[in-house]
């Protein structure tokens, strides 16, 4: 379905970066109870990554 | 069964010849008690035996002291038995020491109560000291009379005697 | 993480008191034993108070403070509270040490304010002493806070862990430690975060947009309502469940004992039986002495008197031939003894006339052969009294011996009965119980069939957001920022349904993983062909083998708590495993961590605490156990001494008198292997 596709493609490599980052981001934060703040880094490590 | 007067004979049974003796609650207790002998002749043989085997006849004091303690039975009880027959004339022989005393009714009504005063002591050393039912202890003890000796030789020492009087009317 | 040393100030009961931890291959069991309340818990607390400030008391959990040091204290005074722990970890040697102060406010005050609480973390790396400064987050690297119910573990939860519906608990475990909880957090925050990009979307693209995304917003709201509903739902399920199941146990328990009892009865019966057999045999042996008794104690008498009769006979005494007859022979001759002839109505006539039937000699003849002639009857009599006593008493110690038999079996029914009795509490009759098992197992279908209910509607819910999405997805946004939210939102989503997919699988791996563990440590010490496993569901369920088949077997309290000991051993050696090998990857982080047990024997039987004894000291390379002197007595003790390192002992004092206040002093006891 080209449709949906289109402009929405995402390269493996994007999502690659993107997976590892947010691992590495909640690896950070594994050891506290509430890893405060870890929405908005993964919100922003989006943004980043897609632009 | 010759018929003579009283007194006059001493060689025949007589129904009025009675057997004092001195008769502690013992004589109850195995009785009405605990039921291991019959009646009180039996304790009175049993006593004897036991006495003339550990003991020693008494002299003194064997027809009872205090009230209630002072017993009687007929020698007809003995004499009806046989084997108490035997013993009692046996006991009458051993105390005396002849052989008249066999048939001497008088003597076997003076000697069982001295054989059974004696067995009451040794009794109460024997015995004194079980609590409750002596059946087991007095069970087991006479049990330990035959191991004592060796048996198979005495039975035969005393067939060897039996027949030795055989043609006398035995 | 190698524990060293815990050392207590003022901590509870505990004035002054610290133990060393026994480490190293062979011997690397620390053992400390008490009676009840004299502190275990309080131990176990020290722990996690030291690393997390946090304690779990169930009683009194405001009073940290000694009580005999709080009452010493004048009002305004402070009581200095401290546990210091000491351990190694990845080459370093850390102390960690928490303060807290205690501020008596007045005279009754037993728990005081507290003021200045403080944790100082150092360790001693080649020598160098170094201060760690963000203490929460180090110790929660070393140790994290979300695996201290793991390993420091309450055994009396240790039921909880395999108990039948405690899949998640089992999950999370799994979860926890691997650091999959890294995974399954980032499903969820990318989740959210993706939903955060859809507003996004939605606030810049048209308002058809906004409607549909708006209606969306709804439905998930809705979802989420359904779904708390529909978790309660099942929790009310498994609730009546449980309840269903007690009392199925109860009235189990009715039968069992309807049974025992009968069987005892039986057996008294029998015991009466036997009782009249001995009493039966004890009069016949008092018939034996009656009638027979007097043969060998007379024989003696008898022996001497008849050897002293032969020797009368052989010297003519007793005549031998001396009888009624020979003298009515020699009156018909009219013979005298002396050969004489006799003259009727002479003396000599008269005397010999007169001898008959009374002569002296004959009285004593007769008694002599009386005496005689009773020999075989007293030889025949003293073999039978002892032949016949034998048997007697033969047959009685045989009677005997079977009513001490009946006696313990008696017995040991009557303890099996108070047990069941005892779980048979309450004074509900079998019939109530039944109608109480009958409603709640009513409720419990109730409770399955709202859930359905629910489910279904949750169903439909989600099946209209799929529909909403493809309208949405069928728009075509012009704006670039909407554009871009939109690729963004995506994103988030592919990413999130990638990671939760690898999450499922590993989670199945480690499953497997623990697997071969359990199986292996359970199949070591159980007894009967059972082993255990963890199901794809997370369920740890406990199979007998069969010729054909497998079946699942109703776990024993015994074998459930060796069953999650070694659910609990295969994480630690899955971690340690992981720690050794994989270094530093994405999610998988391990750790090498000792495992602090309290009581985990709890009211098991001899043979199973048995079975435990051997398998703690092989779950984690350095195992803790606290247990009650009488857990610790007995096979425990005898199981475990080789591998006991360490061996502490609590002397509790009540302090029962006035002026004194509970406390503990920890002893140390000799262990075969103290060098």
């Amino acid at each position: 379905m080209d449709e949906v596709t289109d402009g929405m493609e995402h390269s493996e490599r994007e999502l690659a970066r993107i997976r590892k980052r947010v691992l590495e981001a909640e690896k950070e934060k594994l050891n506290l109870r509430l890893p405060r703040g870890i929405n908005n880094d993964i919100e922003r490590i989006i943004r980043e990554e897609i632009n | 069964m010759h018929q003579n007067q009283a007194g006059t004979d001493p060689h025949h049974v007589l129904t009025m010849v009675n057997v004092p003796y001195k008769k502690t609650q013992l004589y109850d207790e195995l009785t009405d008690g605990y039921e291991i002998f019959e009646h009180y002749y039996d304790v009175m043989m049993f006593l004897a035996v036991l006495c003339y085997r550990e003991g020693e006849p008494k002299t003194d004091d064997y027809k009872g002291g205090g009230e209630g303690e002072r017993g009687s039975i007929g020698i007809e009880r003995f004499h009806g038995n046989s084997h108490y027959h035997a013993i009692v004339a046996s006991l009458a022989y051993q105390r005396r020491g002849n052989p008249e005393a066999m048939a001497d009714v008088e003597v076997h009504a003076n000697v069982i109560p001295q054989y059974a005063a004696g067995g009451l002591e040794v009794y109460e050393e024997k015995f004194g000291d079980v609590a409750g039912d002596p059946t087991d202890a007095i069970a087991n003890y006479i049990n330990s009379c035959t191991e004592d000796g060796n048996p198979q030789r005495e039975d035969d020492e005393l067939q060897t005697i039996l027949r030795n009087f055989e043609g006398l009317g035995v | 993480m190698r524990l060293q040393r815990l050392s207590l100030t003022n901590f509870r009961q505990f004035t002054d008191d610290s133990i060393e931890f026994a480490h190293g291959e062979g011997a690397n069991v620390t053992v400390v034993h008490g009676s009840n309340g004299s502190g275990k818990t309080t131990l176990l607390n020290a722990f996690t108070w030291a690393l997390y400030d946090a304690v779990d008391f169930d009683t009194r959990p405001e009073r940290l403070a000694t009580e005999g040091a709080m009452a010493a204290a004048n009002p305004g005074e402070k009581i200095e509270v401290s546990v210091t722990l000491e351990f190694e970890h990845e080459g370093r040697d850390y102390t960690v040490t928490r303060t807290a102060m205690f501020r008596k406010r007045s005279n009754d005050d037993f728990n005081g304010e507290i003021e200045d609480s403080d944790v100082v973390v150092e360790y001693r790396e080649d020598g160098r002493a170094t201060k760690v400064e963000n203490e929460r987050t180090a110790l929660n690297n070393i140790i994290p806070q979300r695996l201290s119910e793991l390993f420091f573990f309450d055994g009396e939860d240790i039921d909880e862990l395999a108990g039948v519906d405690n899949q998640d608990r089992i999950q999370e475990a799994i979860q926890n430690i691997m650091g999959l909880t890294i995974l399954e957090r980032a499903t969820r925050h990318l989740d959210h975060v993706a939903g955060e990009f859809e507003d996004e979307y939605a606030k810049y693209g048209s308002d058809e947009l906004r409607e549909l995304v708006q209606q969306k917003r709804d439905l998930e709201g809705e979802i989420d309502n359904l779904e708390r509903k529909r978790k309660d739902k099942q929790r009310e399920e498994e609730r009546f469940a449980e309840e269903v199941r007690d009392i199925e146990q109860k009235l189990s328990g009715f039968d069992d004992s309807s049974r025992l009892q009968n069987q005892r009865k039986e057996y008294r019966e029998r015991e009466k039986q036997l009782k009249a057999d001995i009493d039966n045999i004890t009069e016949r042996i008092r018939d034996e002495i009656n009638d027979k008794g007097y043969a060998p104690v007379s024989m003696p008498l008898i022996r001497e008197t008849a050897e002293e009769l032969d020797q009368l006979r052989q010297n003519g005494v007793i005549p031998s031939d001396l009888t009624d007859d020979f003298l009515d022979s020699l009156l018909e001759n009219k013979q005298c003894i002396c050969g004489r002839p006799l003259e009727s109505a002479s003396d000599e006539y008269q005397t010999i006339e007169s001898s008959k039937g009374d002569a002296p000699a004959e009285g004593v003849e007769q008694a002599a052969l009386m005496i005689i002639g009773q020999l075989s009857q007293f030889s025949d009599d003293r073999s039978a009294f002892t032949e016949r006593l034998e048997q007697h008493i033969q047959e009685r110690n045989e009677k005997q011996q079977e009513i001490d038999k009946l006696l313990e079996y008696i017995d040991d029914i009557s303890t099996e009965l108070g047990e069941i009795n005892d779980a048979i509490e309450g004074s509900k009759s079998i019939a109530e119980w039944e109608a109480e098992r009958d409603r709640k197992s009513q409720a419990k279908d109730d409770a399955i069939r709202e859930g359905s209910r629910l489910k279904e509607k949750i169903e439909n819910k989600e099946e209209e957001i799929g529909n909403l999405e493809e309208e949405i997805n069928d728009l075509r946004e012009d704006r670039q920022e909407a554009q871009l939210a939109r690729r963004r939102q995506r994103a988030a989503e592919l990413v999130s349904g990638e990671i939760e997919e690898k999450f499922e699988d590993l989670k199945q791996r480690v499953r497997q993983l623990s697997n071969q563990t359990v199986s292996g440590t359970f199949g070591s010490v159980a007894s009967k062909d059972l082993h255990a496993e963890i199901t794809k569901e997370f369920r740890l369920k406990i199979y007998q083998d069969l010729p054909d088949r497998r079946v699942e077997v109703e776990k024993s309290t015994g074998e459930r708590q060796i069953a999650s000991l070694a659910f609990i051993g295969s994480l630690v050696k899955i971690a340690r495993q992981r720690y050794e090998s994989d270094g530093n990857s994405e999610y998988f982080t391990g750790g090498i961590y000792p495992l602090v047990m309290d009581s985990p024997f709890g009211a098991l039987d001899k043979s199973h605490r048995r079975e435990i004894s051997r398998i703690l000291p092989t779950l984690a390379s350095q195992v803790v156990v606290f247990a009650t002197d009488s857990q610790w007595e007995g096979p425990v003790e005898e199981e475990m001494s080789d591998v006991v390192g360490k061996h502490y002992r609590f002397d509790f004092d009540p302090g029962t008198g006035s002026g004194e206040y509970p406390c503990t002093r920890i002893k140390q006891e000799q262990t075969p292997t103290t060098y």
